[in-house]
């Protein structure tokens, strides 16, 4: 059962910080690697380069006239996926690093909670009406 | 008949038609030296009844045929010219080759099986993870400054760079098949070339031997390939894309456009002629315009692909459009992201 840890601010914060470590960790991550994966696919397709685009006509002594665009178009393919697996990743671990600082906040927040505030000058209740309450 | 040595059919490096177009040659050349001295008999008023044996292709049968004076006014010929009749057109194969050879079919099929594999992998992106991780950092899940600018920035444009990618792959796969199309229909072309020819050497020996005035009429015939277009315009403008936020490249003026129907057509071409030298040379300039039509439609091809590599580079100096094609790059710092920090790392 997933457990809520949602929270509404006045300004409309709202963040469910378990849907944001499995998108940040598990899903953006999971489709960084099809992207990988499609762009080793692309590189493999040069495997078989040797024998393809040879200009008809030439005793396949000769590249085809299209062969150096149509190599082009796949290389800059490859790299368009390359890079938006790392991109992916990238935005995976920046989901993360907002968790971890919404997280961080809140812990750090807490602390300040346990804080004793200084008496004020005149202040008529006793110092230990401000400390911490154990049974908090 | 010459081999490369391997067994069966079609093997690597001759396509589907190589050995067809070898073996046509090789019969051209036959063809081409018979009907030569046939009409070398002919020049000094003999027939090739008058050959004893069974081959008009048998050079000693012609020698002895023409009898002196005109053997030794032949082999004196010969002798200037720097060649025996019966092998003026030794080099008919050799020209034919280029189209025999040099053709890999499964080549290209398995470049096209590992990008078939890449366009199925990326399916996998839009069909079962954009989803999901929209619905984890949707509003009702997260809602901040900085949540809008991801949504915005960053997964917004993510739906479409699966799709896009898989464009270009079908591009990339539409263009080898264009290509293979080519050669295939450069090897029909060859192979109707060579048969033409033969045809029409067949018809002139055939005429040489019967007609009273050897060499003289013999039948015109013919067709010879001609390439249909293979790649068909696109429809759509790119400016129009450019317009829309939603970018997608299906919409763009570029990709789409190559597509793979090639089928040769036949022409008013004709080889034909009176002798082995004007049918000969109608089989040179039908190769010649054979050859002509493969550089138009190569230079085609590459004229296509340097459209959809300009489009995309175009597309990828826009911050917007550029994060439509791969996905987005973010900023990752030590303190929670802004709204900047979820934009575009120039």
């Amino acid at each position: 059962m997933k457990q809520e840890k949602e929270s509404v601010g006045p300004s409309g914060l709202k963040v469910d910080l378990d849907y944001l470590t499995e998108a940040g960790k598990v899903l953006l991550p999971r489709l960084a690697t099809v992207h990988s994966m499609a762009a080793g696919q692309i590189h493999l397709s040069s495997r078989n380069d040797a024998g393809v685009m040879r200009r008809p006509g030439s005793g396949g002594q000769e590249e085809s006239l299209a062969w150096a665009k149509w190599r082009e178009l796949r290389d800059l393919l490859q790299t368009l996926a390359g890079e938006t697996a790392s991109n992916v990743d990238d935005s995976g671990m920046g989901l993360l690093r907002v968790v971890e600082l919404y997280g961080g906040a809140d812990a750090e927040n807490v602390e300040r909670l346990h804080t004793p505030v200084p008496p004020v000058p005149g202040d008529p209740l006793p110092a230990e009406a401000y400390a911490p309450r154990e049974d908090l | 008949m010459e081999t490369d040595g391997s067994a069966g059919g079609s093997s690597t490096g001759w396509g589907p038609h190589g050995r067809a177009i070898r073996d046509m040659a090789i019969e051209v050349r036959e063809k081409a030296n018979d009907l030569r001295m046939l009409e070398v008999l002919g020049h000094w008023g003999f027939e090739a009844d008058d050959v004893s044996g069974s081959g008009d292709s048998n050079r000693a049968g012609v020698l002895d045929a023409l009898g002196s004076p005109h053997e030794g006014l032949l082999l004196a010929q010969e002798a200037e010219q720097g060649f025996q009749l019966g092998t003026e057109f030794d080099y008919i194969p050799e020209l034919f080759d280029r189209y025999a050879l040099g053709f890999d079919p499964s080549a290209y099929e398995g470049m096209k099986i590992d990008l078939q594999a890449a366009i199925d992998t990326l399916a996998t992106s839009t069909d079962s993870l954009i989803t999901p991780i929209r619905h984890r950092v949707s509003e009702a899940h997260w809602s901040s400054d900085a949540a809008n600018e991801f949504r915005d920035r960053v997964l917004d444009p993510m739906i479409d760079v699966g799709p896009n990618q898989r464009r270009i792959l079908s591009e990339l796969i539409a263009g080898l098949e264009g290509h293979r199309s080519l050669c295939v229909a450069t090897q029909e072309g060859a192979l109707q070339i060579a048969t033409l020819t033969r045809d029409a050497l067949d018809r002139a020996i055939t005429s040489t031997s019967t007609s009273p005035e050897p060499a003289t009429v013999f039948a015109v015939l013919g067709t010879a390939l001609a390439f249909g277009s293979i790649f068909v315009p696109g429809t759509q403008g790119f400016a129009l894309a450019l317009a829309i936020a939603n970018f997608g490249m299906a919409g763009s003026q570029a990709m789409g456009q190559i597509t793979a129907t090639s089928t040769p057509q036949a022409t008013q071409s004709v080889i034909g002629g009176d002798t082995a030298h004007m049918i000969t040379g109608m089989m040179r300039a039908a190769l010649t315009g054979l050859d002509a039509g493969i550089t138009a439609e190569e230079v085609h091809l590459a004229q296509l692909l340097d459209a959809d590599i300009a489009e995309i580079e175009t597309a990828l100096q826009d911050k917007i459009h550029g994060d439509h094609l791969r996905a987005p790059r973010i900023e990752i710092s030590a303190h929670t992201p802004t709204k900047e920090e979820f934009a575009h790392r120039d």
